[in-house]
């Protein structure tokens, strides 16, 4: 299982490099796993660094490669695309849609209404703890734009 | 399964290792002991006893806040780790063994150092104090870790923190004096002694100063101590109450740690 936490915060003290070396062997994953993904998120430069070295942006980044190599059969995501740059933020979802299609299954929690429908199949709702919707996303809204969804789940949460 | 905690200790140790915190606490302990041994007359027992005022006023006290903050700051890592296929046990003890262990050294070490370059002699003296100091060190420690596991709001850990340490270091003494004082016209011995070996401290000390032989420096608890198990079982009891000392926060923390919701 690949997870991405809200907050990406490393022992200070390591280096990238060294965090990512942990997680393999914690997963018992041998040979170069991350070296595609240091390589699609630009992060050669960064992993010799300690993690408090690093800005908010990279450590993102890392966290994105620790959930992704190995390439794990479920993915659990914590608002992945925060703190990523434009770019990065594009290749992640290239990363997952292409996830996607291998068939992993991707769980994930985000703000961003317009990122839903290239990303998910279903969307749910929760309020307050509790599941005030939960339906396929093409049922949302069937022209599939970023806008029809936005406005087919505030008038749906409206409804309660 | 231990493999999983290896692997966790040994990267959690070369990250404590490198921490500026440790260094820092590590080059104060080897400065001071230098100090002690260049300007006290190098006499060992001396600088153990100088020594040992700090050891038991400092030590648990930064102990305590470093095991609070290295769970404040690992949080976030730990809860990766445990999406991670790994038992919570098996993280835990990789954690603590990594964070408490190099901590708890720091005085056995740094004081080690200066004895062998400036002492060369007297090695028990020094394995007691190198014990003790491990022991305290790791207890505070451990305690640390449990209160910071146990509650969320950081200001109440904190609070809990420098509440026990006050508690065992400045007010416990205190309160014994008094009730000696006050109740001296009753057979309170066994009290006071059962009393002492419930603060990890006071058994720290006791330590000692039973092996530099000041007992009289003890004044009430030494004399006590010796009248009541005599002097050859006097520090092997001791050192297994600072044991208890360790094992019990330590447990609590893996109790907590193992039932907590993330």
């Amino acid at each position: 299982m690949g997870y991405m936490p809200q907050q990406p915060r490393f022992p200070e003290n390591l280096t990238a490099a060294e965090i990512i070396e942990l997680v393999k062997q914690v997963r018992g994953l041998s040979g170069a796993v991350e070296e595609p993904y240091i390589e699609r998120f630009s992060l050669a430069q960064e992993l010799t660094k300690p993690v408090r070295a690093l800005s908010g942006g990279t450590r993102q980044k890392l966290s994105a490669v620790l959930a992704l190599m190995g390439e794990p059969e479920i993915l659990v995501l914590d608002e992945p695309t925060a703190g990523l740059d434009p770019v990065t933020a594009q290749r992640f979802k290239a990363e997952l849609r292409a996830r996607r299609a291998a068939g992993t299954t991707v769980l994930l929690t985000t703000h961003i209404v317009s990122e839903l429908p290239e990303l998910v199949d279903e969307v749910l709702v929760l309020l307050e703890g509790r599941v005030v919707l939960h339906e396929p996303i093409a049922a949302l809204a069937t022209d599939g734009s970023p806008t029809a969804l936005e406005e087919a789940l505030v008038q749906r949460i409206r409804e309660g | 399964m231990m493999q999983a905690a290896q692997v966790i200790a040994r990267w959690e140790l070369r990250n404590t290792l490198r921490s500026r915190w440790v260094a820092g606490y590590a080059g104060a302990i080897a400065a001071l002991s230098a100090g002690l041994f260049a300007y006290g007359g190098g006499i060992p027992e001396q600088v153990v006893v100088s020594l040992l005022n700090v050891v038991l006023l400092v030590v648990p006290l930064v102990s305590l806040l470093f095991g609070v903050v290295s769970v404040h700051t690992a949080r976030e890592f730990l809860e990766l780790l445990l999406a991670q296929p790994l038992r919570r046990e098996e993280l835990f003890w990789g954690f603590v063994l990594g964070t408490v262990v190099p901590v708890a050294l720091v005085v056995p070490v740094g004081l080690g150092t200066a004895w062998g370059v400036a002492a060369r002699q007297g090695w028990e003296l020094y394995g007691i104090l190198a014990l003790e100091s491990f022991l305290l060190s790791g207890s505070f420690a451990a305690f640390g870790i449990w209160f910071a596991l146990r509650w969320e709001e950081r200001l109440k850990v904190f609070g809990a923190a420098i509440l026990l340490w006050f508690a065992l270091s400045v007010l416990y003494d205190g309160v014994l004096l008094a009730a000696a004082f006050l109740l001296q016209r009753y057979p309170i011995e066994r009290a006071l002694f059962v009393a002492l070996l419930l603060n990890p401290i006071d058994l720290a000390r006791v330590a000692v100063l039973l092996q530099v032989d000041a007992a009289a420096l003890l004044g009430y608890t030494g004399a006590l101590l010796r009248q009541v198990v005599g002097s050859t079982w006097a520090i092997p009891l001791v050192v297994v109450g600072s044991l208890c000392w360790l094992i019990v926060p330590l447990w609590q923390a893996a109790r907590t740690f193992v039932r907590k919701d993330f």
